[in-house]
C-alpha cells in the first residue's frame, strides 16, 4: 500500500465518521425541536429558525471534515 | 499517469486498461472540473477561452487565450504539479494543473485573469440586476404586483421580516437592510447559476465565498467599533473578566486564556461562513460526479440507467433546495453576527441615556416601509 492509497483510505473513513457525528447531531436537534413544537405549537416559528441555524452549524462542522477529506482524496 | 483532457477520453482509457490504475483517474479528472479554469467548456461545441490578465512588473499583460499566452514568450501554462516552485495562480487545491508560470521562473505578479468562476459570478450578478430591475419597473407602473414582482417581493419581505428584523436591533436593521438583501440575492443567484448547463458554481470557489464573508466581517467590526467606541470594543474582548470578583492572579491567568480565544472568535465566525457556503456548494457536485463515476467503475450501462440517472436527478433537485437554503443560512448568520454587535452596543446605549427599549422585531416591520 502506497502513501496515496492511505490518503484515499483516510478520506473515506474520515468522511464516514464525520457523517456519523453530524447525523447523530442533526437527529437529536430535530427530535428535540419537533418535541418542543408538539408541546408548544405557538412557538413553532421561532423554534424552526433556531433549529435551522443549529442544523447549519452542525452541517458546517461536518463540511469542515468533508473539505479535509476532499484535500486528502485529491492528493 | 498522462493527464487526459475530457471525460470521454478518460473513460476510453479506463475501458482500454481495466486495471486499478485507471479508476482514480476518472474521479480526479472529474473533480478537476470543479476547479477554476481559464476556459468555459461548452462540451460538444468546444471551449470558449477567457482572457488572461497579469499586472506584472509595472505593466499590464492581456492575452485572449492560452495559445496567445504561450506565444508571448513570457508565460507558459503549467501541466505538471511539481513544476511550480515559485509563482502560481493556483490558490485552490482543486486547480493546480494549468496554472500560469513565467518562463524565467520569476513570480507571476498580480493575477487579474477572468477565470470561469469569476465569469459566472459576474453573470449571476448581471442576471440579479436584470431580474430585480424588471421587478422594480413593474412596481413603478402599478401598485398591483404581477409576474416576477410577486416572487421578488415575497423574498424581499421574507428577508426583511424573518431574517433582519428579529436579529438586528432597530436603527441598524433598516440601515443595513440593503446589504442583507444584496448578499441574499447575490448568493442565491450565484448558487442557482451553478445548476445551469455548462456553468460553474461561483460559490463553490473558496475565494468568492471568502470575499463575501470578509464583507460581513468588515461590517460586523465596523458596527461594533462605531456603536461601542474603541474602549468598550476592547473591553468586549476580555469577556467581562475585568469586572469579576476574582483574585488578581486568577484574573491575569484567565485573561491570558480568554483574550486570545475572543480574538480568534472574531475570525472563526466569518471563516466558518465562507467554508460552509463553499463546502455545501461543492459537496452536491461531488456527489453527482461520484454517481456518474459509478458507471466507469462498474463498466455497465444498467448501473447508469438505474442507479446514476435517478440518484443524480434526485441530488440535482436537492441542490436546488440547498442553493436556496444556503442563501438563507448565509444571510441569517450574517444578520446574527452583525446583530450581536449592534445589540451589545444597543443595550449599553440604553443604559447610558435611559431610552425606552423598542421591541426588536415589530418596530422594524412598522417603520421599514416609511
Amino acid at each position: 500500500m502506497n502513501p496515496s492509497g492511505l490518503a484515499f483510505l483516510g478520506a473515506g473513513v474520515g468522511a464516514g465518521i464525520a457523517v456519523l457525528g453530524a447525523g447523530q447531531g442533526i437527529g437529536k436537534l430535530v427530535a428535540s425541536a419537533i418535541e418542543s413544537q408538539a408541546r408548544q405549537p405557538e412557538m413553532a416559528g421561532g423554534l424552526r429558525t433556531t433549529m435551522i441555524i443549529g442544523a447549519a452549524l452542525i452541517e458546517g462542522i461536518a463540511l469542515f471534515a468533508l473539505v479535509i477529506c476532499i484535500i486528502l482524496a485529491t492528493k | 499517469m498522462p493527464a487526459t483532457d475530457t471525460l470521454s477520453s478518460a473513460a476510453s482509457s479506463a475501458s482500454a486498461s481495466p486495471a486499478e490504475a485507471a479508476k482514480p483517474n476518472v474521479f480526479s479528472e472529474m473533480f478537476g472540473g470543479l476547479g477554476n479554469h481559464h476556459v468555459v467548456d461548452v462540451m460538444p461545441f468546444g471551449e470558449i477561452p477567457l482572457p488572461y490578465i497579469f499586472f506584472d512588473q509595472g505593466s499590464l499583460h492581456v492575452f485572449g487565450s492560452a495559445e496567445s499566452l504561450k506565444e508571448s514568450g513570457v508565460y507558459t501554462t503549467n501541466t505538471d504539479k511539481q513544476f511550480d516552485p515559485l509563482g502560481t495562480i493556483a490558490s485552490s487545491p482543486l486547480a493546480e494543473k494549468g496554472s500560469v508560470v513565467r518562463i524565467d521562473h520569476k513570480p507571476t505578479g498580480l493575477d487579474l485573469s477572468i477565470t470561469s468562476n469569476l465569469f459566472f459570478f459576474g453573470l449571476a450578478a448581471f442576471m440579479m440586476v436584470i431580474v430585480l430591475r424588471i421587478a422594480a419597473s413593474k412596481a413603478k407602473k402599478s401598485l398591483v404586483p404581477s409576474g416576477i414582482r410577486n416572487l421578488v417581493e415575497v423574498l424581499i419581505v421574507f428577508v426583511r421580516d424573518d431574517i433582519v428584523a428579529p436579529n438586528v436591533a432597530e436603527p441598524y436593521g433598516s440601515v443595513l437592510l440593503p446589504y442583507f438583501l444584496t448578499i441574499f440575492f447575490l448568493v442565491l443567484f450565484a448558487n442557482l447559476t451553478g445548476l445551469l448547463p455548462w456553468a460553474h458554481t461561483p460559490t463553490s470557489s473558496i475565494e468568492i465565498t471568502a470575499a463575501l464573508a470578509v464583507c460581513t466581517f468588515v461590517i460586523t467590526q465596523f458596527i461594533g467599533l462605531w456603536t461601542m467606541g474603541i474602549k468598550t470594543f476592547l473591553l468586549h474582548l476580555t469577556a467581562g473578566l475585568l469586572e469579576m470578583e476574582v483574585s488578581p492572579f486568577m484574573k491575569g491567568f484567565l485573561l491570558l486564556i480568554m483574550v486570545p480565544i475572543e480574538i480568534m472568535g472574531l475570525f472563526t465566525k466569518p471563516f466558518a461562513l465562507a467554508i460552509r457556503l463553499f463546502a455545501n456548494m461543492t459537496a452536491g457536485h461531488i456527489v453527482i460526479f461520484s454517481l456518474i463515476g459509478l458507471v466507469f467503475l462498474f463498466h455497465s450501462v444498467f448501473v447508469g440507467a438505474f442507479v446514476t440517472v435517478p440518484f443524480a436527478l434526485f441530488v440535482y433537485f436537492l441542490e436546488i433546495f440547498v442553493a436556496t437554503l444556503q442563501a438563507y443560512i448565509f444571510t441569517i448568520l450574517s444578520a446574527l453576527f452583525i446583530g450581536m454587535m449592534a445589540h451589545t452596543a444597543h443595550e449599553e446605549h440604553v443604559q447610558d441615556h435611559d431610552l425606552p427599549h423598542p421591541p426588536n422585531g415589530d418596530h422594524l416591520v412598522a417603520t421599514a416601509h416609511g
